[in-house]
């Protein structure tokens, strides 16, 4: 029981954070694996909003645990293609420096 | 159990997951950063269990710790010659980039402290986990289903995609 030693707005303010610092790494970062793992930090940051919502607005429906297990099994099937489309670019370009997959440019 | 324990498990692990997470976004070695992401994975996953999460919380670690993590591992280890590529990152806007996300977080945090959530007092679902498998079955079931039709489209893609070309079938 976590509900009155612990306000709503804790968790939401702490995956904010958890969020900006995927973000960034996205952002910042040219390595193609460290994307799909900073991706995979904003994925758990949003869940761990959907769970806290779950719990502290509507905590007899299990909703928000349902929404947060959709999320998972989509960001298996993203973590699946992602590395995937990684791994054939890295056999044809011997990198996985974003900088030089360029094939698409004119 | 004493009054202070929630709020010490929750300081405890948001240290966890904030450092992690830090290490996986700022550390050099592929590696290391993966194995930094599987302990970010796990304090969300405590974060769950204090939630009173069970399913979800059992679910984080099975898939992300035990199939997500692993599956990027070989992604690292696949790829593990670029070591000896430079990887520097050369963003020019590093400093603009870190502003607008800091401006990001703070103007998400102060909508967060002003907002004034309805919360109900209601206790949570006793038996939690056949709730939630009833309710994938009744209310839920398109969503489900169509889930498992695009897993099934992933994996398909991903062999497809990753398979060498010019190789015997």
């Amino acid at each position: 029981m976590s509900l009155e030693s612990i306000p709503l707005s804790y968790y939401l303010i702490l995956s904010a954070i958890l969020f900006g610092i995927g973000l960034a790494g996205v952002l910042l970062r040219k390595n193609a694996v460290t994307i799909l793992l900073s991706v995979e930090i904003m994925l758990n940051a949003a869940n761990l909003n959907l769970v806290a919502f779950s719990r502290y607005i509507t905590p007899a429906a299990a909703s928000g645990q349902i929404f947060a297990l959709f999320v998972m099994a989509i960001a298996a099937a993203e973590v699946a293609v992602g590395l995937a489309l990684v791994l054939t670019i890295y056999r044809n370009v011997k990198s996985v420096n974003l900088d030089e997959f360029n094939l698409f440019k004119w | 159990m004493s009054n202070l324990a929630p709020q010490v498990i929750f300081i405890g692990l948001g240290v966890i997951a904030v450092v992690s997470a830090l290490l996986v976004v700022v550390g050099r070695n592929l590696f290391h950063a993966a194995m930094f992401l599987g302990a970010y994975m796990l304090s969300i996953a405590g974060f769950y269990f204090l939630l009173d999460a069970d399913l979800v919380g059992i679910m984080q670690v099975f898939v992300y710790v035990g199939g997500v993590i692993v599956m990027l591992l070989f992604g690292v280890m696949l790829t593990a010659q670029m070591t000896n590529v430079r990887m520097v990152s050369a963003v020019k806007q590093r400093g603009g980039t870190v502003l607008s996300v800091i401006v990001l977080v703070a103007l998400l945090a102060s909508i967060f402290k002003k907002t004034a959530f309805v919360i109900s007092q209601a206790t949570p679902a006793q038996n939690a986990i056949s709730l939630v498998g009833k309710l994938f079955m009744t209310d839920y079931v398109l969503p489900f289903e169509v889930v498992s039709v695009l897993l099934l489209a992933a994996l398909i893609g991903a062999i497809v995609v990753a398979r060498e070309e010019g190789r015997p079938q």
